[in-house]
């Protein structure tokens, strides 16, 4: 399954990997590729319905490469669905570099009457994670430890 | 994983093979690949081969880079996958080779109910053991903890919840290591796991991770059997989770705090999933203090599904817990790493030995099985898949001398999720159980079909392995009547 949103070329896939989940994302510019795996993240989990925004929140990342920045991006979003019970969303990003995350999130609060929760996702995990840069396009496939 | 291994595969014997130490630069030994003939087929099939390779890089790993016979693709090294590093020979210590579900294990407990006592109530019971354990994405337990009360759970390990009205001071007794692991420093855990972990003490989890009602199918060996209290057709509840969301967390924080130790201490890896430091260190003695934390938590969490499933029980059936006698058989983890003595060429040593996917299986005489069971061996807990058999086993001498005391721990994948999942589109897995006799519940959508027989190997291969190799012993069959997945 992919998502393709019109206004950004960006998109992810969630594909096989034996016995966890592999997610396939994609985008023209280091926030798309971000957003999609947002995104993506939320789709391994389930059908994540959310209640309107109740607040914007920051989020400040600083991590040692790109794909840390992405893990702890990732992890992040894991960690306040987790415990919070939280979608993040709508990111604006005022700050996206090679190891520096400065942005704003709508945060939500999960529906759970109406969402449908499909897998446990323990960890994003580190596992064979390299950003590929070509002109006008950035991919990673990111391992979901399920 | 779609890669698949190219290296040469030498026979040992008909349930061993070697990996040559020549197959790859920086193998410091050989690997040995426990599995018979049709299962090495199915191995070849995943890159997990390659994995036994890069562990047998590691600094000061000894004798061999093992893999029992249910073994898969892991991060790092392969589930199923056994490596014992020597610390005076600046042997490593890796979060890859203990593995995210730090202490994801196994308990059984027995009965004195038979199935014929269980089956007018099997749906009833499924249903009660479905309402009261928590179990599935998002569900958080009923029992809550603070920080200060994780900490201290963490530091005390079960015993800490069976004082607090969770179980029997026996079951700490019959837990693999009493339920704590000495030395745990639980201020070496992030505000981020403690915070994943203060809920879900008491929760299932979701995944392969279940609660069965079983039955004792087959007896193999009866004196084995009467030592654990097992007897055919008695009803029995196999408990499968492990550390939660907190453990998983410890594992990433420090497969994040261990990415650049191997470059300080010189190390070279051909996989960097395999990030570790000397056991000798700072860095790797940071690990083991907040692993074993983290461990502990697994044995408080398995404990309080015990309690809840023995309040199930006591619901469904109005009896007492003395009529029941839902006693714990063992309790035995399969992700992890300890410290444990072996004779090495001659020479006593202690050394780190690590478990992923791997279940200790010490054998008769071996100081750390319970007294009472002691004469037959370490009980050795090995499910299946929810539409097969599990089996329990004892460990044999030959684990001492050939694995580090280790043996297999399940059936391991052999179809990925969504294969699995494809397979069984059109099909209603819970009606192809229940026409088996078993009654399952799942929450999520894809609980039963992501986890259906299919997607896993036989696991009456996998034990027929051990067994042969001499490294743990069959003892009994259990087969599942009622399955909780989450």
């Amino acid at each position: 399954m992919y998502r393709l949103m019109p206004s950004d070329a960006f998109g992810f896939e969630l594909r096989d990997h034996t016995a966890d989940i592999a997610l396939f994302v994609w985008g023209d510019r280091l926030e798309a590729l971000f957003r999609a795996a947002a995104d993506g993240l939320y789709a391994a989990i389930g059908e994540i319905h959310a209640h309107s925004p109740c607040a914007r929140e920051r989020l400040d990342i600083h991590a040692h490469d790109t794909e840390s920045l992405l893990h702890d991006f990732l992890d992040e979003l894991l960690f306040r669905f987790e415990t919070r019970g939280q979608r993040l969303g709508d990111f604006t990003f005022d700050r996206l570099d090679d190891t520096l995350l400065m942005a704003t999130a709508a945060v939500s609060v999960v529906d759970a009457t109406t969402s449908i929760l499909d897998r446990e996702v323990k960890a994003v995990t580190y596992h064979d994670l390299n950003i590929v840069r070509t002109p006008g396009r950035y991919e990673v496939t990111i391992i979901l430890d399920i | 994983m779609d890669k698949k291994f190219e290296g040469k595969l030498e026979r040992i014997d008909a349930c061993r093979w070697r990996i040559p130490k020549s197959h790859k630069q920086g193998m410091r030994v050989d690997g040995v690949v426990y599995a018979d003939d049709r299962l090495v087929k199915l191995i070849r099939n995943d890159y997990s081969l390659e994995q036994v390779a890069n562990v047998a890089c590691l600094p000061g790993i000894v004798s061999h880079s093992l893999a029992m016979p249910d073994i898969h693709f892991g991060y790092g090294f392969c589930i199923g996958g056994v490596a014992a590093t020597n610390p005076d020979e600046g042997g490593v210590i890796s979060p890859g080779g203990v593995g995210y579900d730090i202490n994801c294990g196994v308990r059984l407990l027995r009965s004195d109910l038979c199935e014929a006592d269980v089956q007018p109530r099997l749906t009833d019971l499924v249903n009660s053991l479905f309402i009261s354990v928590p179990a599935g994405v998002g569900q958080r337990g009923d029992v809550k903890f603070d920080a200060h009360e994780l900490r201290q759970l963490m530091k005390s390990g079960s015993r800490y919840v069976v004082e607090r009205g969770f179980g029997l001071a026996a079951d700490v007794e019959a837990t693999e290591a009493h339920g704590c692991l000495p030395d745990a420093d639980p201020d070496l855990i992030s505000d981020r796991a403690l915070q994943r972990g203060a809920e879900q003490c008491g929760t299932l989890g979701s995944g392969n991770h279940f609660l069965e009602v079983q039955v004792v199918d087959h007896v193999f060996d009866g004196p084995a059997a009467a030592a654990l209290g097992l007897r055919e057709q008695q009803v029995c509840v196999m408990i499968h989770s492990g550390s939660r969301g907190l453990g998983y967390q410890v594992c990433d924080d420090y497969l994040k705090e261990l990415r650049d130790t191997p470059r300080k201490f010189g190390i070279d890896l051909p996989d960097r999933q395999l990030v570790c430091a000397p056991v000798d260190s700072d860095e790797g003695r940071r690990y083991l203090g907040a692993m074993r934390a983290a461990a502990n938590y697994a044995w408080c969490n398995r404990q309080i599904l015990t309690h809840l499933a023995r309040k199930s029980f006591e619901s469904v059936f109005g009896l007492r817990p003395p009529q029941l006698g839902m006693a714990l058989v063992y309790d035995v983890a399969h992700n992890i790493a300890k410290m444990e003595p072996y004779d090495v060429l001659g020479k006593a040593c202690t050394l780190c030995v690590h478990r992923k996917g791997a279940t200790r299986a010490f054998p008769p005489g071996h100081p750390e099985v319970p007294a009472r069971y002691r004469s037959v061996g370490q009980p050795v807990l090995i499910p299946g898949d929810m539409g097969r058999a599990s089996y329990v086993l004892v460990g044999q001498p030959g684990s001492m001398t050939d694995t580090f005391g280790s043996s297999c721990h399940g059936a391991g994948r052999v179809m990925s999720r969504t294969a699995s999942i494809r397979d069984a589109a059109g099909r209603s897995i819970r009606q192809e159980l229940l026409d088996k006799g078993i009654v399952a519940r799942a929450r999520g959508r894809r609980g039963l079909d992501e986890e259906q027989p299919a997607a896993y190997k036989d696991v009456n291969d996998v034990v027929h392995v051990v067994d042969a190799a001499g490294i743990s012993k069959r003892v009994a069959r259990l087969r599942p009547i009622g399955v909780i997945k989450g």
